[in-house]
């Protein structure tokens, strides 16, 4: 018998047949239910639309209702970033709030840096232990900006910190924030909302984060919005757009956001305490705490509302190299995946809502099982049309859902947000960014994919660790 | 072609298309919508340039002209605003004359009068800003009876920010009732806003509340009217059942500066709720060094909840003598108290005498 006669025979057709279809219908199936969230999150965003009223927000800064907030800012190896980052934070519009920077055991020069910008001293605050960290070196107050507090701890890692800061805090409310990030004024005032309109319910809330990457910054505010020229940082920005934003807003329609994003999310500090903070040996430290804040309110049949609104903007710099780049993506797949198996009894259970019911099985079936199709998929449908196992037609049909349905919902999200947001007004990033998300289609989204299954091979493996990831400043970016 | 697999391929193809189209669609609109901001960039220059000296008194407010249209109203007000958050209230009066000038009120109640709540929310946002006036009063009262919940609360609050003469904390909060907007904190604002002279309706309605949510507010406004001959009623609220309303009427009693009832709150140093013993804490701190209170004190320095412990210690530290001594005899057997004592000790300027201790 020939090598390449069993290529041939009916059994191996059938096998690819079926094979192939199921790769076909699981990528129709899930840019169906994309486009069903870009529905589903199309009234969220016209009602973030017709709230851009400044005068409604303007009674929240005098009102003695407004809750304090404690600002968590972990930080490590942030020389280039932190000082400007932190001067943005202290110019924030909100009555009552205190920042406490985390100084995680940087090797570079980030805890010098502070000691120089604010004239730091060192000060004794009790601890009282009710998270886990590693032990503090010291902390250091400002005799100028009595709302800062440093602590110099040893390193242990991003959760370790938010850790440290949640056991010093003294406010109602923690907002974790990137020490990379940088806050629009207003962003916590309009975050605070969901707290302040149900307080007994709402568990978290979390804000939109966007690419400061071709922004104009200028001491710590972004002053212009501009799409990134870079290609990989552009197809980032739609990404942020499609992926990130567009799901979270569908997600709150049913109140099952799962992610808010570590770069910027607000938590009611007495049940983070009573959960012991954030977990610690999982890289999706973020996403397991929200997680694990439906898992409680399931046990404990509590209200377990978590928001994502749309228009308070914080802004990240994104990696600019592939290298870099994938592996965060790979670190970020890793976490979805610990989480998921930290809590996989939550999957389909009833007990724990829509959260149960909805958004961890979508995790899984389209985040976890999807890109190893979709990947394989790729790599089997081509060459087997080559091969003349697969018939032309069904190469044309694989490809307009892949293509066809992506360009949709890539260019769909970025309309839907540009036209209730608001945030590029020349014309010409309108058509730079449309272009990104029509590019993005054809090669970013794959080699999404690769990094997802190669995250999911780290899971398994047991990979630890987070790999560096360089900053070039607020003001380089540009 | 398969009819399955050429309908997929229609499908996707079509919604492709549409997607481009749309995206076209985007790029007409923020045209025309950048024109629209231009012109109103431009008339907001015009007015800065009019309001200005009239906020400086160098021009009188008749000489001022009435927006002419919508968009250049809306243009106004933002300004307004703009200059009012700029200004932190130094302008005020005049700003409330300007608005009356331009006649912002008619144009709130013209935006009341539609349907969407929307609209509705931003006429009743703009009313609380704009000048004393009977007929937007009246308007916004009946707009608490209005079938949103949102522009019930939003008509509360203007209404607490006017605070026309006559109006009562009943007439604002009963609208309120059986919706989410009564769970919402910003009805503790309307409830502050309201309370300045209205102890007694305060008292009366807290007497006969059923809502626990309700005597929470209640509460919190009779700290904030400061009327201490509804301690009584005050103190019956320390038995409630529920925490949020313990807590909330010690912390009445302690913004009254209460001393007569300091046994009964002496009574909640064990409850088995942080929020009350924290609230206990915070009281007895007040309550300028007398003897009950620096014995509940002392038992607080020992409480399981940090935020207790730490308000109790500070409290101490504020009133030194011999319970501050004893507290810093005991704590080298606890290295928590031992380290609170020491923050406290340097936050408060307070003398620690640890030299005499042996090591922990």
């Amino acid at each position: 018998m020939n090598t390449l006669d069993w290529t041939h025979s009916l059994w191996f057709g059938r096998a690819i047949w079926i094979c192939a279809t199921v790769i076909l219908v699981l990528q129709t199936a899930q840019n169906l239910v994309y486009l069903l969230q870009l529905f589903r999150a199309l009234p969220e965003f016209i009602r973030a639309r017709n709230r851009a009223s400044r005068l409604r927000e303007w009674w929240l800064l005098t009102s003695e209702a407004t809750p304090p907030i404690t600002l968590l800012v972990p930080a490590y190896n942030e020389e280039a970033t932190i000082v400007e980052s932190l001067r943005s934070t202290l110019t924030l519009r909100y009555p009552e709030y205190e920042i406490i920077v985390v100084n995680d055991g940087s090797k570079d020069g980030t805890m010098a840096r502070l000691i120089e910008a604010f004239d730091l001293q060192p000060v004794h605050r009790a601890t009282p232990g009710r998270t886990a960290y590693q032990p503090i070196r010291g902390i250091y107050a400002c005799h100028a900006l009595p709302n800062l507090l440093v602590v110099d701890k040893q390193n242990g890692g991003k959760a370790d910190a938010l850790n440290a800061a949640m056991d010093l805090a003294a406010h109602p409310y923690v907002c974790a924030v990137d020490a990379d990030s940088l806050l629009d004024s207003d962003a916590l005032l309009k975050a605070v909302r969901p707290f302040i309109d149900a307080p007994d319910d709402t568990l978290a809330v979390g804000g939109t984060i966007r690419v400061v990457n071709g922004c104009l910054v200028k001491s710590g505010q972004v002053m212009e919005v501009h799409p990134p020229k870079h290609w990989l940082e552009l197809f980032q920005s739609v990404e942020y757009l499609r992926a990130f934003l567009l799901a979270r807003m569908a997600w709150t329609r049913n109140q099952a956001v799962t992610i808010i994003s570590g770069a910027f999310g607000i938590f009611r500090r007495d049940v983070l305490l009573q959960l012991g903070g954030y977990a610690h040996g999982t890289v999706g430290e973020d996403m397991e705490l929200v997680v694990r804040l439906h898992h409680w309110a399931g046990e404990t049949d509590s209200a377990s509302d978590v928001w994502h609104v749309p228009d308070p903007v914080c802004w990240t710099e994104v990696p600019s190299s592939v290298k870099v780049l994938s592996r965060q993506r790979t670190r970020w797949q890793r976490g979805l995946c610990e989480t998921l198996w930290r809590h996989r009894q939550m999957i389909g259970n009833q007990r724990y809502g829509s959260v149960g019911t909805q958004a961890l099985p979508s995790f899984l079936l389209f985040d976890i099982i999807s890109p190893l199709l979709e990947l394989l998929g790729l790599v089997m449908v081509p060459l087997c049309t080559a091969a003349g196992i697969l018939s032309i037609d069904f190469f044309i049909a694989y490809c307009a859902v892949v293509f066809g349905f992506g360009l949709c919902l890539s260019l769909g999200a970025m309309i839907l947000s540009e036209y209730s947001l608001q945030h590029h007004r020349r014309v010409r990033d309108l058509i730079w960014l449309g272009v990104g998300a029509v590019v993005e289609n054809f090669g970013y989204r794959q080699l999404n994919s690769w990094w997802r299954v190669q995250g999911i091979w780290h899971f398994l493996n047991r990979k630890q660790g987070w790999g560096a990831m360089p900053r070039r400043g607020f003001t380089k970016v540009a | 072609m398969a009819p399955s697999l050429f309908i997929l391929t229609l499908v996707a193809l079509a919604l492709a298309g549409l997607a481009v189209l749309m995206w076209m669609a985007l790029l007409v609109y923020r045209i025309l919508d950048n024109r629209r901001r231009d012109r109103r960039e431009k008339l907001s220059d015009e007015w800065l340039t009019l309001l200005l000296p009239v906020l400086e008194g160098e021009v009188e407010l008749s000489t001022l002209p009435k927006p002419r249209g919508r968009e250049e109203m809306e243009t106004v007000l933002g300004l307004l605003r703009e200059l009012a958050d700029r200004f932190r209230g130094q302008y005020r009066e005049d700003l409330v004359s300007i608005l009356d000038h331009i006649g912002a009120e008619e144009y709130g109640l013209r935006l009341l009068g539609r349907h969407r709540p929307e609209p509705k929310l931003r006429g009743c946002a703009l009313l609380a800003w704009s000048g004393p006036s009977s007929r937007a009063d009246e308007r916004l009262l009946k707009m608490l009876s209005d079938s949103h919940h949102h522009v019930r609360l939003e008509a509360a609050h203007a209404l607490a920010r006017r605070n026309p003469e006559g109006i009562t904390v009943e007439t604002v909060i009963t609208p309120l009732r059986g919706t989410p907007a009564l769970n919402s904190d910003r009805t503790r604002d309307i409830v502050r806003l309201l309370a300045p002279g209205k102890g007694h309706e305060l008292g009366n309605l807290l007497a006969i509340s059923r809502n626990s949510r309700e005597r929470v507010l209640l509460l919190d406004g009779i700290a904030k009217a400061g009327d201490l001959t509804q301690a009584d009623v005050v103190a019956w609220q320390l038995a409630d059942r529920d925490s949020k309303v313990r807590a909330g009427a010690v912390s009445t009693l302690e913004k009254l500066s209460d001393p007569h009832h300091i046994q009964n709150v002496a009574g909640l140093v064990s409850d088995p709720s942080n929020k009350v013993r924290l609230a206990v804490a915070k009281y007895a701190a007040a309550m300028m060094g007398e003897l009950t209170a620096l014995a509940m004190l002392e038992q607080l320095a020992s409480d399981p909840d940090f935020d207790v412990q730490r308000t109790a210690v500070y409290g101490l530290a504020d009133w030194g003598g011999p319970s501050w001594d004893n507290l810093a005899r005991t704590a080298p057997r606890d290295s928590l108290l031992l380290s609170l004592l020491k923050e406290a000790s340097s936050v408060k300027n307070r003398y620690l005498d640890l030299y005499e201790l042996p090591t922990v």
